[in-house]
């Protein structure tokens, strides 16, 4: 029987039939590695999951023409273009508004025409009080402020006359608050509101929900300049300025958790490699008795925890795996995009510190005198 | 009204992807007067550090304040909820019509109770990761007194009075543990407080009692292993000197 | 005799002295020891036998003297070669057995095969089967009864073949049938020219060797030449 192959027996059967005490170790490793992958998994995607839970501010991007003197309103058509232009997984939503003023029975007022599937991903903070309005029945919301001043409720019918003498029955459908300039506003459909004004297949400004970083959005900005020169395209700062700091602050203190996480868990797993060699510092004493050179004894150790390291990290991804979707479904109700790199990481890194950590204990034992270490007690 | 010329040096050029890029700003104080309205405003936006929503904020966003029992409505209006401090605006500025702007006020909502249970989850793992550290020290730790152990146990000690003397030292570990921690957790804090956000992070008192809690029941979980490894030591083997492994 | 001209001396301590801190283990100490000889130790609990054995064996060194083994100076030695010598010239047997406990008796004492030179199976299950273990090589340490680990153990101290055999209290562990055959099997070896030293406290089992060496307080108190063997 070769000297290698015996070794490596010798290597497996500390690690079979020592059950108990090999388990130990091998569930630190597997809980350190599954935190400490899972967390990284996490900290990866945050900034993406966050971009998107930051669209909860609305709009951050928003389109007027280029030259309102010339031509002050936007195609639909070039809207569309440009909706097209951003990475359907980053377009939350889009919303085109044409405004124009309208008469009811005794008042102005200023009228706003809009898509009202989009009112959710691009205004989802807008309260509206009473039923969503849909399409098919005409209907309408009015601003909180306008309601109140009209004495409009929720159900009331009014009669809207445009410039032209262009008429249309809407019904109120329900009263929205959100504390700007909405609130001063009719919002009825777009085309209802185009067919009205006069002004088919246009819109005054659009407003773009993007779930981007606001680096990438700069640049999506300057090419849509040279693209659309007709179209200008800006950015919402208070929105994206306001995103970028929170993101900063989020993604930094994640990652100083996930650090003090890591350190703490990667402690752990050293300490624990340490203790279950250890605890064989009479078997090291013996095995030096018996002639084995230090560096021979020593090696066995280092294989094992290396050979307990490596399985740990690869079973500890796995179940890093569930932690980092259990983190993003109880968070984020959205899965977290898995990162094949991490999974190289872990075992290097488990299989390394492992071994390390046996290493050092068994060259500590490895340099007392034999004599010492079997002495009975 | 007569009108009036008045000469104004452009100081600025304001971007902001807003309204205001169609706005000119004056000084509040000479528009008054140029406008003969001295010591009005039309609009007054406020910046208040809210908390984010909790049921009862939304009970009264649903029905209106009113439909609060009077303890309800005492609560909701002594917590800084965006929309109490809207309503107390309207008491102290009669005729104001005060209402949250709501792009902030809703997204701020949304995105601190996702930080908030983002951090609680880090939290439960960094704990599970304590557990799991002081489990292994406590092994370590068990394994060098095994000698002592069945020594007690040799001179009759139950297995559970073994179980509790090891479970009431790790108290007392976890407790001045507990205590180094809670300085280390205030020092971390406060460095948190000032290169992530730039300002200080107000410590709650309940931290001090919350924080020997958590010690000491990771310290007692961590324990519990070890306690029952020892325990079940046989006190002639751990005399007779062999592997402790075997 | 016609003996008389093969002898020669396996082992010699010249003046050897251990201190651990402050206490004298062992004071000024000579002793030699001839090839096929059987000396045992004998002395109280502390008097500083082990650690005699332990510096014949070069697990521990001496703070002073000299100890010649085989034509070799340990003391000059450096630890590798110090577990060169231990691997190839002395076959340890302990008190308390000390066999790996998750290895089987055939698997433990292959590892003494393994370290010394190539693990060899049939060799170590003939080992066994010397010592009357050969239906007990498959079987752990923790399923062995005291006396049949330390027939192991013995197993293991002669499979590489070693020059001097040294056993601390051997039959220290052991019930009188189990030491009994322990005993036995190392009068069998002397009886085959093995050089042995054995502590032992037993007054019986000093006898039965060539000479008994008593210690007192680290130093030698008498040393007794059996007259028969
Ligand atoms: N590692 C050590 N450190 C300190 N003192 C030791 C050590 N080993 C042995 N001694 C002391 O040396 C003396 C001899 O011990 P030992 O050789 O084990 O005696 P014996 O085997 O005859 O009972 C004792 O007093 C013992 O306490
Ligand atoms: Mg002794």
């Amino acid at each position: 029987m070769g000297k290698r192959w015996f070794m490596l027996r010798l290597v497996s059967f500390a690690l079979i039939r020592r059950k108990s005490r090999v388990a130990i170790a091998f569930i630190a490793i597997v809980l350190g590695v599954a935190i400490v992958s899972g967390l990284a998994d996490v900290y990866y995607d945050i900034g993406q999951k966050m971009t998107r839970e930051l669209r909860t501010y609305g709009a951050n991007l928003v389109l007027t023409p280029a030259s309102p003197e010339n031509q002050p309103y936007l195609a639909l058509h070039e809207i569309s273009g440009i909706a097209a232009r951003v990475p359907p997984r980053q377009l939350v939503g889009y919303s085109p508004y044409l405004y124009g003023i309208v008469e009811t029975t005794s008042h102005q007022i200023v009228l706003a025409g809009t898509d009202f599937s989009q009112i959710s991903r691009v205004s989802p903070y807008w309260k509206i009080a009473g039923d969503a309005p849909d399409k098919r029945g005409q209907s309408a919301l009015v601003g909180e402020a306008l309601a109140k001043k009209l004495g409009i409720t929720a159900g009331d019918r009014l009669e809207l006359t445009a410039e032209g003498g262009q008429t249309a029955a809407v019904v109120v459908a329900g009263i929205l608050s959100s504390g700007g300039k909405e609130d001063n506003l009719v919002f009825v459909d777009l085309d209802l509101a185009a067919r009205l004004l006069n002004r088919p297949d246009t819109a005054n400004v659009a407003y773009f929900s993007i779930a981007t970083d606001p680096a990438q959005l700069e640049s999506l900005v300057r090419s849509l300049k040279t693209e659309f020169p007709t179209i200008e395209a800006s950015l919402i700062r208070q929105v994206s300025q306001a995103e970028g700091r929170v993101l900063v602050k989020i993604q930094s203190l994640v990652l100083l958790a996930v650090a003090i996480i890591l350190l703490l868990t990667l402690l752990c797993l050293v300490i624990t490699m340490v203790n279950i060699t250890l605890e064989r510092r009479r078997e090291i004493g013996l095995r030096k008795a018996l002639g084995g050179q230090d560096q021979d004894v020593m090696l066995e150790f280092v294989i094992e925890g290396a050979a307990l390291g490596f399985a740990g990290g690869i079973l500890g991804w796995v179940l890093g795996l569930l932690v980092a979707q259990g983190i993003g479904q109880s968070v984020f109700h959205a899965p977290i995009a898995v990162r094949l790199p991490i999974l190289p990481l872990a075992i290097v890194l488990a299989t390394g510190l492992a071994a390390l950590a046996a290493f050092i204990p068994a060259k500590i034992a490895a340099r007392v005198q034999p004599a010492i270490v079997l002495r009975g007690e | 009204m007569g009108k009036e010329n008045y000469a104004l040096k452009v100081r600025g050029v304001v971007t902001a992807g807003g309204d205001e890029d169609k706005q000119v700003f004056v000084p509040l104080a000479w528009l008054q007067e140029a406008v003969g309205r001295q010591g009005k405003v039309s609009r007054l936006e406020v910046s208040a550090l809210t908390m984010p929503k909790n049921d009862l904020a939304r009970k009264a966003e649903e029905l209106g304040p009113d439909a609060l029992s009077r303890q309800e409505f005492e609560t909701w209006y002594c917590s800084p909820f965006v929309d109490s401090v809207a309503y107390q605006i309207e008491e102290v500025i009669p005729g104001a019509w005060a209402r949250p702007i709501r792009q902030v006020a809703e997204s701020e909502g949304a995105i601190l109770s996702k930080v908030q249970l983002l951090m609680a989850l880090l939290a439960l793992a960094a704990t599970v990761s304590s557990v799991l550290g002081i489990s292994s020290l406590m092994g370590a730790a068990a394994l060098e007194r095994s000698r002592e152990v069945g020594l007690l146990k040799a001179l009759g000690a139950y297995d559970s009075s073994v179980i509790w003397l090891f479970l009431a030292e790790a108290c007392l570990i976890g407790v001045i543990g507990g205590a180094a921690g809670l300085i280390a957790g205030f020092g971390l804090a406060k460095f948190v407080g000032q290169n992530v956000f730039g300002t200080a992070i107000s410590i709650k008192a309940l931290t001090v009692p919350a924080g020997f809690a958590i010690a000491i029941g990771v310290t007692m979980l961590g324990s519990l292993s070890a306690a029952r490894t020892v325990s079940r030591l046989q006190p002639a083997r751990i005399l007779v000197g062999s592997y402790t492994n075997g | 005799m016609v003996k008389e001209r093969e002898k020669h001396v396996l082992l010699e301590l010249k003046e050897v002295r251990k201190y651990y801190e402050n206490v004298h283990a062992l004071k000024e100490m000579s002793l030699s020891v001839e090839q096929g000889e059987w000396v045992s130790i004998m002395g109280p609990s502390g008097s500083g036998k082990t650690t005699l054995l332990n510096i014949i064996g070069g697990m521990d060194k001496p703070t002073e003297g000299r100890v010649i083994l085989d034509g070799v100076d340990l003391s000059s030695l450096t630890q590798k070669q110090l577990t060169e010598v231990r691997r190839d010239k002395i076959g340890l047997i302990f008190q308390q057995f000390h066999l790996i406990p998750h290895l089987t008796a055939v698997e433990n004492i292959m590892v003494a095969q393994y370290y010394h030179s190539l693990p060899d199976k049939p060799e170590a299950m003939a080992a066994l089967a010397r010592v009357g273990l050969a239906d007990r090589a498959h079987h752990l340490p923790s399923q062995l009864s005291g006396g049949e680990q330390q027939r192991v153990c013995i197993a293991r101290a002669l499979i590489n073949y070693p020059k001097l055999i040294l056993a601390d209290e051997p039959t220290g562990n052991l019930d009188e049938a189990n030491e009994q055959i322990v005993v036995e099997l190392i009068q069998e070896l002397h009886h085959e020219g093995h050089t042995i030293i054995m502590v032992t406290h037993d007054q019986d089992v000093g006898k039965l060797a060539d000479r008994q060496v008593h210690l007192e307080h680290g130093a030698i108190r008498s040393v007794l030449t059996n007259s028969y063997s």
